[in-house]
């Protein structure tokens, strides 16, 4: 029973990790940015959700498009005023770039929202729905179900609308989707829109059945590291089978080895899939 | 066959030697200690150049290394051991490490190199929460230093001080001998080096075994003179970060470049916002975009420009340089 139980627990983390790194592998995996940035716009997603609770009462699930909306102007923003400038650069200049914005924007965090930590406590927060002897915590099931949904609708965007196939077209040659007419700056402001957009509506769920600070945001970017780096670039499946190896290999490392070392499995893990076959699990060729 | 430009470099950089040898007698101890923190950086900053600026692999492993070696000083001294036998064996421990890393990690390229390298150095951050060793999230302490603030700001100060010195001779002359080159060689192409006969498995492990070994020196001399650790302290990220910004703003893959990054950094960072300290890093992070932005060569190659073409033309300069890599 201890055993199902933790399965379930896995599965369920598992799946708002993939959540986590969805966005985070599109912006890697089109741009070839490694964006540092993804943990803070996830921390500030996670904060509109708090404030529009804590001041105006509003309902966790219902503020999801306010943080998602404010998130990819924001993104939008910064791809198109700063990390457009040096796109052709070497790939290394965008990281430390973003990273550079990052020590900014948690240090600004910290000074207006304080470094506690905080959590959306809804009145439904403690329910939990009991299933042949296993509890299954609500918050928890709602956030998977809405990130596994939210993660589809990203996948159909990428497949069938104009923009998700412009996106796809810059990613395999930038050139050549210039010389087809789609315009590169504004693609890739809004594809990082969307990074920042899906970071923000993961770092509300997150902090329903979590808790989020200002500092916070480097655990969430280590995960998506791990995360993207398991299953690999390129497909939304990936990013949702890393997510569940992760769930899987921390709960059930935690239960063997102790709580103290669940994180420590995480690199593991990394330099493990990265010793064995780099471009990850399910990657796909060319997206090294 | 004389040759004059060579006699320049190593007298001004034996004067620049010695006026750090002489800088004690003549300042406070709180500007010693200053420049102790701008020499802790440099030798970060001059390592993380083996790698990151000769070889074009950016290495998030600075920090590390020298985690690696603050916790060998600690552990070896409370044992009993001499303070420079400990920073001998935490060099060691460090090259061993950095090859036996080197050999896996060194096969990937760009991004996930970063990710690697980040991952090796949270790795070890967690290790040493959890070991019963190293104190686990407690600390550990070390043997206090004895005599007056005199004596130790002077001694924690020269130890650094040859730490520095032995880095930077080292990459002097290995940017000068046929590893240098071979190194630049894989930067530009390492499909192309590799068809030239450079060995570059070896190349790179060596380069990755030379930014390793200073950082972890650095770090049992800051260990000594902290007499305290903690995980968080000493396998912080920002290490790395510094050491990379500080490459970047003097100029990646010139000797001089780190050197002239770190004097520049600390001091700016002192005169500029150092009643702020509170919000140090961000300032730190407008720096960043700044530099990645305007100065991507660094100042190195800034003032070669504005020397060749006249003050009057830098507005020209930073501007070309912001538009070179856009879409």
């Amino acid at each position: 029973m201890v055993y199902a139980q933790i399965l379930i627990n896995s599965i369920l983390l598992g799946g708002i990790y993939a959540c986590i790194a969805v966005g985070f592998s599109l912006v890697w995996g089109v741009m070839n940015i490694l964006n540092i940035m993804h943990g803070t716009f996830l921390m500030l997603g996670g904060y509109v959700t708090f404030w529009m609770f804590k001041l105006y009462g509003v309902d966790p699930f219902l503020s999801l498009p306010v943080s998602a909306v404010t998130m990819f102007c924001a993104g939008y923003v910064v791809q198109r005023g700063l990390i457009n400038k040096i796109v052709r650069a070497p790939m290394f200049m965008s990281l430390i770039l973003t990273f550079g914005l990052q020590l900014l924007v948690v240090r600004l965090a910290i000074y207006f929202f304080t470094g506690d930590f905080r959590s959306v406590q809804p009145s439904y927060a403690g329910f939990s729905i009991p299933l042949m002897g296993l509890s299954i915590p609500f918050v928890r099931v709602s956030i998977f179900v809405l990130g596994v949904v939210l993660t589809s609708i990203l996948f159909w965007f990428m497949g069938h609308t104009r923009t998700g196939r412009a996106i796809r077209a810059t990613r395999m040659d930038l050139d050549s989707a210039q010389l087809m007419g789609v315009d590169i700056g504004r693609i890739y402001a809004i594809t990082y829109g969307i990074g920042a957009a899906a970071a923000a509506t993961s770092g509300s769920l997150v902090s329903v059945g979590f808790a989020i600070s200002p500092v916070s945001d480097v655990e969430f970017l280590s995960k998506s590291f791990i995360i993207c780096t398991i299953g690999g670039l390129g497909n939304i499946t990936g990013a949702l089978a890393g997510g569940l190896i992760l769930g899987l290999a921390e709960n059930f490392g935690a239960l063997y080895l102790g709580p103290g070392l669940q994180n420590a499995i995480g690199y593991v893990l990394l330099i493990l899939v990265l010793f064995i076959k780099p471009s990850g699990l399910l990657g796909r060729k060319g997206f090294e | 066959m004389f040759k004059p430009w060579a006699h320049i470099q190593w007298f001004s950089m034996g004067a620049g030697v010695l006026a750090l040898i002489l800088l004690p007698s003549f300042v406070e101890n709180d500007e010693i200690r200053k420049w102790m923190d701008i020499l802790m950086v440099a030798i970060l900053a001059t390592s993380w150049n083996f790698i990151g600026g000769l070889t074009g692999y950016p290495s998030f492993a600075p920090a590390a290394f020298f985690g690696l070696g603050a916790y060998t000083t600690a552990i070896l001294m409370n044992a009993g051991f001499n303070f420079f036998i400990t920073l001998g064996i935490g060099a060691c421990l460090g090259a061993l490490v950095a090859l036996a890393l080197g050999v896996p990690i060194l096969r990937l390229r760009g991004h996930y190199f970063a990710i690697a390298t980040f991952g090796v150095a949270e790795f070890f951050r967690e290790l040493a929460d959890n070991l019963r060793i190293t104190g686990g999230g407690d600390g550990i302490n070390l043997p206090q230093i004895t005599g007056g603030p005199d004596y130790f700001t002077r001694f924690f100060y020269f130890s650094m001080l040859g730490v520095a010195v032995l880095a930077v001779l080292t990459q002097y002359f290995v940017t000068r001998h046929r590893l240098g080159y071979g190194l630049v060689a894989i930067r530009e192409n390492e499909d192309a080096a590799a068809m030239t006969g450079v060995d570059t498995t070896k190349y790179k492990i060596i380069a990755f075994v030379l930014s390793s070994i200073f950082p972890a020196m650095g770090g049992g001399v800051y260990a000594y003179r902290a007499a305290f650790l903690e995980p968080i302290d000493v396998f912080d990220v920002m290490f790395s970060i510094k050491a990379i910004v500080m490459s970047m703003l003097g100029g990646v893959g010139t000797v001089m470049g780190p050197l002239v990054g770190a004097v520049m950094m600390e001091y700016l960072s002192d005169y500029l916002w150092g009643a702020f300290t509170e919000f140090h890093s961000a300032f730190l992070g407008i720096i960043i975009v700044l530099v990645v932005l305007f100065i991507p060569r660094g100042l190195m190659t800034l003032s070669q420009e504005v020397k060749s073409r006249g003050w009057g033309s830098l507005g020209l300069i930073l501007k070309s340089n912001i538009q070179r890599f856009k879409v």
